[in-house]
């Protein structure tokens, strides 16, 4: 009850924070629903695609304490494309900082692990150089349980308390192929901030995610679509697969997000990721991409 | 002459040696993974079998340590030993503890029989190609076992406490550490040989260096043709007794004024203590009457000018209680020695015949193994029994967690030496840390592409335990967790899939083992290999790549 009031609350803030960002710099009055940048580094395409969306400042405000969520599931480097990138992380860390952010913490509750995961991903070292912190998510105790009303299969799940504390959740999947739910991108990479995983794996995995999509939308969600997996997902076998894609796709909501970055990844119909279709129908987001506001960017 | 800076100098280096090997002990990531090498350099026995396998100049710390015992005695006993130190720190405690007294050590009995026994047998038995002796003497691994097994739980503990205190305040400190319990009977022997170790030091001070450790009675064997000995100038002692009473070794005997330089751990209590300031190292080879037998004929022809302080008294003789009874005693003793060495070397060595499965559960279907499975880089079970002393640096270094000591696990040759456990983790596949840390060369340095296609193991897929197959649901975890896709996934019915191990591709890392939900038995489990093979390493047609010239929506 007093969550939802203060997420309510959170809300009306950002909504009123996005208006004052819009009048004060003079922009059109209407921002894009979906931002998708191409032909870049990680960094840069960051700075160009949050432009974009209204700048920063639009999520993050003065004083207040952010959470980064990238995959950082596997003990793999970089360049195999099973993390989000490293680059993109302190880039995303570094904009927050110069909002104002009070603190920005970083975890993943990893799969292999944790601390392999941390460092080999290099994520690590770009969190200490962006001035984040690294907080670790493999240990029960640092979960709670909360209720999902509208979920179907998944009414209740235990949860990251750093999803809960900070003001300011910021998705950062990486887009690539998955064994077990078709494709892993901002949807699937929020089991990454649950303890019971397991539960998902055993009562219809594409419900599940799903269930968990109408929870919390996140208030941003950056696709790191830099080096994309297209095969042997999750954790991949060998850099041969890997797709050096130069793209990011940012928005508020993560279905959309999902949706735009299957297609990249070169479905012909979102919906063939089972998860997609059911977070739309339920309405936690959209995936009808043809009736949304994208701007395309190529840089 | 004043030596008393020695002590100094002595308990400083011993501190700094003790607080380094327990600190890769107990929180290896502390240190960079490089330091352990250069802090381990000198430990005797790691470094002696190390470089029997490489001759490499990374191993030849014990030389350097035959060298400067060659020089100043068991120099090495007091400062490099963090099992010395570990017994000096007892002692210091139970002084605390216990009633004041004024004699606090009594010369003791030298034993010669015990330690040249125990030398002789633990000797013995590795060159019959048994490290047991080795593996339950050897200070530095039985050091390892207290700080690795004993105490790593505890300083887990206290650093997780302390990481929750600063949580509690909102703040995310150090990272907590994790500790996987190891099979509890593999923590029996270690806790035994501790409080053996605690009663011994507390009572008898450095009894255990002069009596059960192999590297004690080899360094004191050379120290007797140390060039300089800690000696009592007869001109200038005035038998107060100091030094005998502080002397923890027990080597000094006031009624003929003789330091047995042999059992002398250079600790320089005696030094520090002494009020006439007269004892102290001097050369051993100025004697006249006899010189050392370290004293070569031309340096015997120097005419030295005598210094103050000349200890007159030729060192102690090679035996020093030459007395009828004990020399018969000793030879009774030396005689049961040699029938207990030849006794257990007909043990059964390491014979890969000896390992058993570890893993039995009385089912229809068990994960059953035939064979442990070995670290990468240990090449075969049977060369790894020979080098292991299961000093657990591995265990407490590895961070996946999957190295864990065992009990029985090789046969009693391989007593608590380690294996790959795949209920508490899984041989990363970007990590090949144990090689380059191992202190005995038991598990060779690998460099990585190298090791991730060395087959430790075969994983063997159990379809009558498989979820997918007892309950028709989609399952694939091992597939997701397989590092080399060597298991991954075939159409089976209904729109499902199953796995299926391709064996040339599976390194045996264990990661589909560890992730196989199925219980009480896995439906894939890794068999180990007596000896490694090579793997396929996985090649896959390159992927058609295009440039992104437009989004696809």
């Amino acid at each position: 009850m007093q969550r939802r009031t203060l997420l309510k609350a959170l809300g009306a803030g950002l909504a009123l924070g996005g208006q004052a960002g819009r009048l004060a710099v003079g922009e059109t009055a209407v921002l894009p629903d979906l931002v998708a940048v191409r032909n870049g580094e990680p960094d840069a395409l960051f700075d160009r695609g949050i432009e974009a969306l209204g700048g920063i400042g639009r999520f993050v405000k003065k004083g207040q304490t952010v959470v980064v969520k990238p995959n950082i599931g596997w003990n793999v480097p970089p360049e195999r494309a099973a993390n989000t990138n490293p680059r993109l992380v302190r880039r995303i860390i570094e904009h927050c900082l110069q909002a104002g952010a009070r603190q920005v913490h970083v975890f993943d509750h990893t799969v292999d692990a944790w601390r392999s995961c941390y460092r080999t991903s290099g994520i690590e070292q770009a969190v200490r150089d962006a001035g984040g912190r690294m907080a670790p998510g493999n240990q029960e105790r640092y979960f709670q349980t909360i209720a999902i009303p509208a979920g179907r299969r998944l009414r209740e799940t235990k949860e990251h308390e750093l999803i809960l504390q900070s003001d300011v959740l910021i998705n950062v999947p990486v887009l690539k192929s998955h064994g077990g739910a078709r494709l892993t991108i901002a949807m699937k990479n929020l089991m990454g901030v649950v303890w019971d995983r397991g539960y998902w794996h055993l009562n219809d995995l594409h419900q599940c995610i799903a269930d968990f999509a109408t929870y919390r939308q996140p208030d941003l969600t950056v696709v790191d679509a830099y080096n994309v997996m297209l095969r042997h997902g999750p954790r991949g076998v060998s850099e041969a697969d890997v797709v050096n894609m130069r793209a990011q796709l940012l928005a508020v909501d993560q279905v959309a997000a999902d949706a735009a970055a299957a297609r990249l990844f070169g479905l012909e119909d979102s919906a063939e990721v089972g998860y997609i279709g059911i977070a739309h129908e339920m309405g936690a987001g959209r995936m009808d991409l043809e009736n949304l506001r994208i701007q395309r960017i190529a840089l | 002459m004043n030596q008393t800076w020695l002590k100094k100098i002595r308990v400083a280096t011993a501190l700094a040696f003790l607080a380094l090997t327990t600190l890769l002990f107990v929180d290896f990531e502390r240190l960079d993974e490089s330091y352990a090498p250069a802090v381990l350099y000198l430990q005797f026995v790691p470094s002696l079998l190390n470089f029997t396998q490489t001759l490499a100049l990374a191993a030849t710390g014990f030389i350097v340590v035959l060298v400067v015992t060659l020089l100043f005695g068991r120099v090495y006993c007091s400062t490099v030993c963090p099992l010395g130190t570990l017994q000096d720190i007892v002692i210091r405690v139970a002084d605390k503890v216990r009633k004041p007294r004024k004699v606090k050590f009594k010369p003791q009995k030298p034993y010669s029989w015990l330690r040249y026994g125990v030398l002789a047998l633990t000797v013995g038995l590795f060159l019959s190609g048994s490290v047991l002796a080795l593996s339950l003497l050897d200070p530095f691994s039985n050091f390892g076992r207290i700080a690795g097994d004993l105490l790593r739980p505890m300083y887990v503990a206290a650093h997780n406490g302390y990481g929750r205190l600063l949580e509690s305040f909102g703040i995310y400190g150090p990272f907590p550490l994790h500790w996987k319990a190891p099979p509890l009977a593999t923590l029996v022997l270690p806790a035994l040989f501790l409080l053996g170790l605690i009663g011994l030091s507390a009572f008898k001070g450095r009894m255990f260096c002069n009596t059960l450790c192999p590297v004690g009675a080899l360094l004191g064997l050379i120290s007797r043709f140390a060039m300089f000995k800690i000696q009592v100038p007869r001109d200038a002692c005035t038998i107060c007794a100091q030094c005998s009473i502080h002397c923890k070794a027990g080597c000094i005997r006031l009624k003929t004024q003789e330091v047995d330089f042999s059992r002398c751990v250079a600790c320089f209590n005696c030094i520090s203590v002494c009020e006439a300031r007269g004892i102290g190292y001097a050369r051993s080879w100025r004697i006249k009457r006899q010189p050392s037998p370290s004293v070569s004929p031309g340096e015997q022809g120097v005419a030295l000018p005598k210094p103050v302080g000349l200890v007159k008294r030729h060192p102690s003789p090679p035996n020093p209680h030459p007395s009828k009874d004990k020399g018969v005693s000793r030879r009774t003793v030396l005689r049961a020695g040699a029938a207990a060495l030849v006794g257990l070397a007909g043990l059964p060595g390491s014979v890969p015949t000896e390992a058993k499965p570890s893993n039995r559960l009385p089912s229809k279907i068990v994960n059953s193994r035939t064979w442990p499975v070995t670290p990468p880089g240990a090449g075969a079970i049977a060369r790894f029994n020979e080098l292991c002393t299961a000093c657990h640096l591995c265990v407490s270094a590895c961070p996946n967690d999957v190295l864990q000591p065992t009990l029985l696990d090789y046969g009693l040759s391989g007593l608590l030496q380690p294996r790959l456990d795949f209920t508490t983790g899984y041989c990363g596949y970007e990590c090949n840390r144990c090689g380059q840390i191992c202190p005995t060369g038991a598990i060779r340095p690998v460099e990585l592409a190298a090791k991730q296609t060395i087959q430790l193991g075969v994983a063997r897929f159990i379809r009558e335990n498989c979820i997918v197959h007892t309950d028709h649901t989609a399952c694939g975890a091992c597939d997701e967790y397989c590092p080399t896709k060597a298991v991954h996934m075939v159409p089976y019915r209904d729109g499902l899939t199953i796995p299926h191990v391709r064996p040339g591709l599976c390194v045996g890392c264990g990661a589909c083992e560890y992730a196989c939900p199925v219980r009480p038995y896995r439906a894939i489990v890794v068999d180990g290999l007596s000896v490694h093979r090579q793997a396929r390493r996985p090649v896959a047609k390159p992927l058609e790549q295009e440039a992104l010239d437009a989004f696809p929506f």
